[in-house]
C-alpha cells in the first residue's frame, strides 16, 4: 500500500519528460522491483506454500466428499447444503456466537479497565504490565486449559473456596450450564494483548484536553466517557477486530476441557473444534474443509461490518 | 481425541498413562525403508514401549532386520497416521484399534495378510475366539496382539467401608441396581455406588443386548438391535439414576481416561464399566478387583472377547515380508513374549501363556484367571462371536455417548433420544461405506 501510494506521489513529473525517458525509468524500476522481489523470495515461498496453494487446495476438498485416504470424489457444493441440516453444525453455530458475543466484550472491557488503572503513573507500572501480560504468554496454552479444568473441577479451587462459605459449588465443567461459561473466563483472564494496546493508545492522548476538562470541572466518568473514550476509539476499534477473528478461532480451550469432545452434551462445541473432530475423527475432510471456508466467509463479514460501522463511531485524531 | 477408549482397554497393562507426556514420534525415515529395515508404529504407555522395544531387539537379533521405533501417546496418534497415509507414506508396520480395523480395511489401505499364513504367521497359535478380530469381508487385515474381557472394577475398600458384600461372579442387573443403591446410601452425600454406564457400548450395552441374543452390530454392519431395546436400556439407567444409585451426569465429564480424576479414582464412586484392573490399580492406594459384568435373567454373560490391539500392515508398506515376520514374533515367538509379558493385555495365545505362567505377578495372576474364568463362562452362552465392529463405528459409538447424555441431563425424552441415536447411528455406518 505504501509502495502504491509512493509512486502516486512521484509519478506526475515523469510524464512531462520525453517520450523515451519513461520507458527506460520503466524498465530500471522494473530491475528495481526484481531485486525486491528477489529478497521477498524466501518469504513469497512460504506464502504459496504454506497459505495460498493449502487454501485453494481445501477449497477444492470442500467440493469433494475425501476421507484422507482414497482419492477425493467430485461432489459439488453437496457438502455445503448439507451443513445446515446437521443438527450438530447448527449447535457448535450457536455456542460460537454465544461465545464470540460474550468473550470478547468480557476481554475488552477487562483489558480497558486494567489499562486505565496502570495508567496512573504507578511506580512500578513494569512489574504490574508484565504480571497483567502472563496469561496472555500462557494464553493458547495446553498448560492454561489443563489447569483451568483442574480449577473448575468438582473438587477444585473455586469450589473449595466456596466451601468456606458453606456454599457447595456447582460442577463447572461437568454441567453443559456453565461449561462455556468457564471457556468466557479463560479468554476474559487473558486480556494482556489488548491491556498493552490500550495502555499505548493512553499514554499518547493529548494533556490539553484533560486540563480544559478538570478546570470546567467535570467528574472522572464524564472525563472518561467524553475524552478517554472518543479519543481511544481507534484502538477499541482495532481489538474489537482482531478479538473477534481470535474469539471464532478459539480451539484449545475448548479441545482441552472437553477431552476434545465438546461435552458435555455439546455445550462446548466450539466451531473449529466440531471442525476438527469432523475431520480427523469422522474423516471427513471435504466436510470439514467446506466448514473451514463457511467461517471464513462469516469472520470476513463480521469484519466488513465493523469496517462499515466504524465510520459512525471511531474518531480518528487526524 | 474421541477416537475410542476401548481401544486402550483389553486389560492392556501398562496403558494406563496412555497419554504419557514427551515421548513424540521418533525421527520418521520411513522413506527408504531397504530390506533389512522396518518402521514400527504404535502408541503405548511407558511400560508397553519398553515391552516392545525389548521384544524389536530380539527380533533384530534372530532376523538381522533393523526396526525403526515410532510411539506416542493414543492422542493425535491416527489423527497423524490419517494424514502419512493420505500423503502416501505411512509405516511398514502399525499398531491398530480392533474397532477402527474396518474403516481402514473398507478404503483400501490395509494388507490382505492371508498370503503369510499359515508360512509366516502363525495364527493356528491364537486362540480361536480371537483370530476373527482383525478379518473383515473373510479377509485378516490385522493380527491380535492382545486379547481381554471387559470387566466390573470395583472399589473393594470402599465396600469394605460400606460393609456391603463385594458383587459375585453370579450377580445380575438388578444385583447390579440394589448394591449401587445401597453403597450410594452408605457412602453418604455426594458418591455414588456406581458410574452412569448408559453411554458405554461395548463395556455394558452389548453385553446386556447380548444376553437377550442381539448385538450392536451384524455382520452386514448394521444395527443389531431395535428402538425398543435402547429405550428399554435407556429406562433402566433413568430410573438408577432418579434412585441416586449412580451418578449424576455431571461426573461423567472426567470419564475418559485412566487419570487421578477418574471417578472411581477420586473416590467418587465405587464400580465402573469399561476399565481394566492394570490400568487403574496404580493410581490409588485402595484395593480394586474385577468382577464379570452383570448376567442377563437368563444367566448368560454377553461378554465379547476384545482382540486388544491388532498389527496392520499398509498397502504402501515397503517391507510387508519383514512387517509379516514381526507380527509373527509377536504371536509365537516365545523369548519375545516373555520380554513383553501382559505389557500388551493378556496373551491372545495359550502357548504365549504357558510360557508366561511361572513368572507372572499376584495383579497379572488375577487379570489371567479372571480372563479364563470368563472365557469358560462365555463358552456356556453358547452365543455366536461378536461381529468385527463395522466402518464408521466411531461416529455411532459418539452418537451413543450423545444421546444417553441428553437423557442423563434431562435435555430429551427417552423416545427422542433414541430416535436421535438411530437416526445419527444410521447416517454414520451407512455413509461410512
Amino acid at each position: 500500500m505504501s509502495e502504491n501510494s509512493g509512486t502516486a506521489v512521484l509519478d506526475p513529473p515523469v510524464d512531462d519528460r520525453p517520450a523515451a525517458a519513461p520507458v527506460r525509468r520503466k524498465r530500471k524500476r522494473h530491475k528495481h522491483n526484481l531485486a525486491g522481489y528477489a529478497f521477498l523470495t524466501p518469504w513469497l515461498i512460504g506464502l504459496f506454500a504454506f497459505t495460498l496453494i493449502p487454501m485453494v487446495y481445501s477449497l477444492y476438498l470442500s467440493l469433494t466428499k475425501f476421507n484422507l485416504l482414497t482419492a477425493p470424489q467430485w461432489i459439488g457444493i453437496e457438502n455445503y447444503t448439507r451443513l445446515f441440516s446437521d443438527p450438530r453444525y447448527l449447535q457448535s453455530i450457536k455456542v460460537t456466537l454465544l461465545y464470540v458475543v460474550t468473550s470478547v466484550p468480557l476481554k475488552l472491557a477487562a483489558a480497558l479497565l486494567v489499562a486505565v488503572a496502570l495508567n496512573r503513573g504507578l511506580k512500578a507500572l513494569g512489574f504490574y504490565r508484565a504480571t497483567f501480560y502472563l496469561p496472555s504468554l500462557l494464553g493458547a496454552s495446553v498448560a492454561v486449559s489443563v489447569m483451568w479444568r483442574q480449577i473448575f473441577s468438582r473438587d477444585g479451587l473455586v469450589n473449595q473456596f466456596l466451601g468456606l462459605f458453606g456454599v457447595q459449588g456447582a460442577d463447572w465443567i461437568g454441567d453443559p450450564r456453565f461449561a462455556l461459561w468457564t471457556l468466557v473466563l479463560l479468554s476474559g483472564w487473558q486480556f494482556g494483548t489488548p491491556m498493552l494496546i490500550f495502555l499505548a493508545g493512553l499514554k499518547q492522548l493529548p494533556q490539553d484536553l484533560y486540563e480544559a476538562a478538570a478546570i470546567d470541572g467535570a467528574g472522572r466518568f464524564t472525563v472518561f466517557f467524553k475524552i478517554t473514550l472518543p479519543l481511544l476509539s481507534p484502538m477499541v476499534f482495532f481489538n474489537l477486530v482482531l478479538e473477534t477473528i481470535n474469539a471464532f478461532q478459539t480451539f484449545t480451550p475448548a479441545y482441552v476441557i472437553s477431552n476434545g469432545l465438546g461435552g458435555p452434551i455439546d455445550s462446548t462445541l466450539l466451531y473449529t473444534l466440531y471442525l476438527y473432530l469432523k475431520g480427523f475423527g469422522s474423516m471427513q475432510m471435504g466436510y470439514a474443509s467446506a466448514m473451514a471456508w463457511v467461517l471464513f466467509a462469516v469472520i470476513g463479514l463480521f469484519t466488513a461490518i465493523y469496517f462499515w460501522s466504524a465510520r459512525k463511531w471511531v474518531n480518528y485524531a487526524d | 481425541m474421541s477416537i475410542s477408549r476401548r481401544g486402550l482397554f483389553g486389560l492392556a497393562g501398562g496403558l494406563a498413562a496412555a497419554s504419557v507426556a514427551g515421548c513424540g514420534f521418533a525421527p520418521s525415515n520411513s522413506g527408504g525403508a531397504a530390506n533389512n529395515s522396518l518402521t514400527f508404529r504404535w502408541w503405548g504407555g511407558e511400560a508397553r514401549n519398553k515391552a516392545y522395544q525389548a521384544a524389536l531387539q530380539i527380533f533384530t537379533q534372530k532376523n538381522g532386520t533393523k526396526v525403526d521405533p515410532q510411539y506416542s501417546g493414543y492422542d493425535g496418534y491416527f489423527n497423524k497416521l490419517n494424514t502419512e497415509f493420505a500423503g502416501g507414506n505411512p509405516p511398514d508396520l502399525f499398531q491398530m484399534d480392533t474397532a477402527l480395523v474396518s474403516t481402514y480395511a473398507a478404503k483400501g489401505v490395509l494388507t490382505d495378510l492371508g498370503s503369510f499364513i499359515p508360512n509366516t504367521i502363525h495364527m493356528d497359535t491364537l486362540y480361536s475366539a480371537v483370530r476373527g478380530a482383525g478379518v473383515v469381508d473373510g479377509k485378516t487385515y490385522g493380527v491380535p496382539s492382545g486379547s481381554g474381557y471387559a470387566p466390573v472394577l470395583y472399589d473393594k475398600t470402599l465396600f469394605e467401608q460400606a460393609k456391603i458384600p463385594v458383587p459375585t461372579d453370579t450377580w445380575t442387573w438388578d444385583d447390579f441396581g440394589r448394591i449401587a443403591g445401597e453403597l450410594s446410601k452408605a457412602m453418604g452425600e455426594g458418591k455414588y455406588g456406581a458410574l452412569d454406564a448408559s453411554k458405554d457400548d461395548s463395556g455394558a450395552l452389548q453385553p446386556w443386548l447380548r444376553q437377550r441374543g442381539k448385538d450392536l452390530y451384524n455382520a452386514e454392519g448394521k444395527l443389531a438391535f431395535t428402538k425398543d431395546d435402547l429405550a428399554e436400556w435407556f429406562a433402566m439407567w433413568d430410573k438408577l439414576r432418579k434412585a441416586k444409585a449412580i451418578c449424576p451426569p455431571e461426573m461423567l465429564a472426567n470419564t475418559d481416561s485412566a487419570a487421578g480424576n477418574h471417578p472411581l479414582i477420586a473416590g467418587q464412586i465405587a464400580m465402573t464399566t469399561g476399565w481394566g484392573l492394570a490400568q487403574m490399580q496404580p493410581l490409588t492406594q485402595h484395593t480394586l478387583d474385577i468382577v464379570v459384568v452383570p448376567r442377563g435373567s437368563n444367566g448368560k454373560t454377553g461378554q465379547a472377547l476384545n482382540g486388544g490391539v491388532l498389527l496392520c500392515v499398509p498397502v504402501k508398506s515397503k517391507n510387508p515380508e519383514a512387517a509379516a515376520k514381526l507380527i509373527d514374533l509377536f504371536v509365537s515367538d516365545v523369548d519375545a513374549i516373555k520380554a513383553m509379558a501382559l505389557s500388551r493385555g493378556i496373551p491372545p495365545s495359550s502357548k504365549a501363556l504357558e510360557a508366561l505362567a511361572p513368572s507372572l505377578s499376584a495383579a497379572d495372576k488375577r487379570d489371567v484367571t479372571y480372563s479364563q474364568y470368563v472365557a469358560d463362562e462365555v463358552a456356556k452362552d453358547g452365543l455366536p462371536p461378536a461381529p468385527t465392529a463395522p466402518p464408521g463405528y466411531n461416529d455411532a459409538k459418539t452418537a451413543l455417548d450423545a444421546a444417553a447424555k441428553q437423557v442423563a441431563f434431562g435435555k430429551m425424552s427417552i423416545p427422542d433420544a433414541v430416535a436421535q441415536y438411530f437416526r445419527d447411528a444410521e447416517a454414520a455406518l451407512q455413509g461410512a461405506k
